[in-house]
């Protein structure tokens, strides 16, 4: 049999095929108005429809793929995911601040504090959301302290 | 700055810098409000439901909080809202796939040999799923080039 090496290679791609065909899905499904971007439904009926049982295949091909190699069942922590993304919004804020913005060319204090304070507006919704999820990241661990994330800083 | 709102004169590479972030974050929160809603498993992987019912309705919340002052950041910015086509971003997602898929194929001997079983097993797993993605390419082709297609949605 494939070793073990081999199989965590196959169950590594399986799994990215998988999310992107659930991103795929979730395109079909969700054509609309983001605040920054706008999603140009430009698929015909039928071209959705035949995009849908494609995704369905593939889906029922992963399976098939995932149980007669045998790779296991990867686990993740939603907890643990929701805080990644907030983690890494409050990091993006962060540094497109006024400092961060001066490295592209002059910029006047009174813009500078208008810029910091939307961006702060934004950070700390943030890391409201980083502190409601902060909490220990296994079920059944209540009580453990989230030393690592509490470590990193004022929000993640 | 932000009262003159110009995005070609001295303050355009700051201007693209606050947009880039704030897309960037919209795309997070994207993610966030994913994880919430989808199903908690796939073929290849589960998530541990280490939410509270409550704890989601309050990330749901903070989300919509924090897309509002990212709104009002891109208003007082400028931000362009940017089109992004459907069949284009299912085209790349599925070209990476592909990629990986073959990747893939050709790292495993990386790992160690393979038997000629092994080897047909490792094919004819990748190869099904490969061949349901090369489908959804060649569907959204014509889409992308819309003069070879006579029928057509109108966009939103």
């Amino acid at each position: 049999m494939i070793n073990a090496s081999q199989v965590l290679a196959i169950g590594v791609t399986l799994h990215l095929i998988e999310e992107a065909v659930e991103d795929i899905e979730r395109l079909l499904s969700a054509a609309s108005a983001r605040t920054t971007y706008r999603l140009v439904d430009d698929l015909t009926p039928a071209e959705r429809e035949t995009i849908h049982t494609s995704c369905s295949q593939a889906r029922e091909a992963l399976g098939r793929a995932a149980a007669r190699i045998r790779t296991e069942i990867a686990e993740h922590s939603l907890r643990q995911e929701i805080r990644g993304q907030a983690a890494t919004a409050w990091v993006t804020l962060q540094d497109t601040k006024s400092d961060a913005l001066r490295g592209y060319g002059p910029l006047s204090p009174e813009d500078g504090v208008v810029v910091d304070d939307l961006l702060d507006a934004i950070s700390r919704h943030v890391t409201a959301i980083f502190r409601l999820v902060e909490g220990p990241l296994r079920q059944g661990a209540a009580g453990t302290p989230p030393a690592a994330a509490a470590r990193q800083g004022d929000c993640p | 700055m932000a009262a003159e709102g110009h995005r070609t004169g001295e303050h355009a590479a700051q201007f693209r810098a606050v947009g880039a972030a704030l897309r960037r974050v919209d795309e997070g929160l994207d993610t966030i409000e994913r994880r919430l809603a989808e199903p908690a498993s796939g073929a290849t992987y589960r998530f541990r439901e280490n939410l509270t019912g409550e704890a989601r309705g309050a990330i749901r919340h903070l989300v919509r909080r924090v897309r509002a002052s990212v709104a009002t950041a891109c208003g007082v910015f400028q931000i362009e809202v940017t089109d992004r086509s459907l069949p284009r971003e299912i085209q790349e997602e599925v070209a990476t796939l592909c990629a990986t898929l073959r990747d893939t194929k050709s790292a495993l001997t990386a790992y160690g040999p393979l038997s000629r079983e092994e080897d047909a097993l490792v094919d004819g797993c990748l190869g099904d799923i490969s061949s349901g993605l090369v489908h959804i390419l060649q569907l959204v082709e014509p889409a992308l080039h819309p003069g070879s297609r006579p029928e057509r949605t109108p966009a939103r």
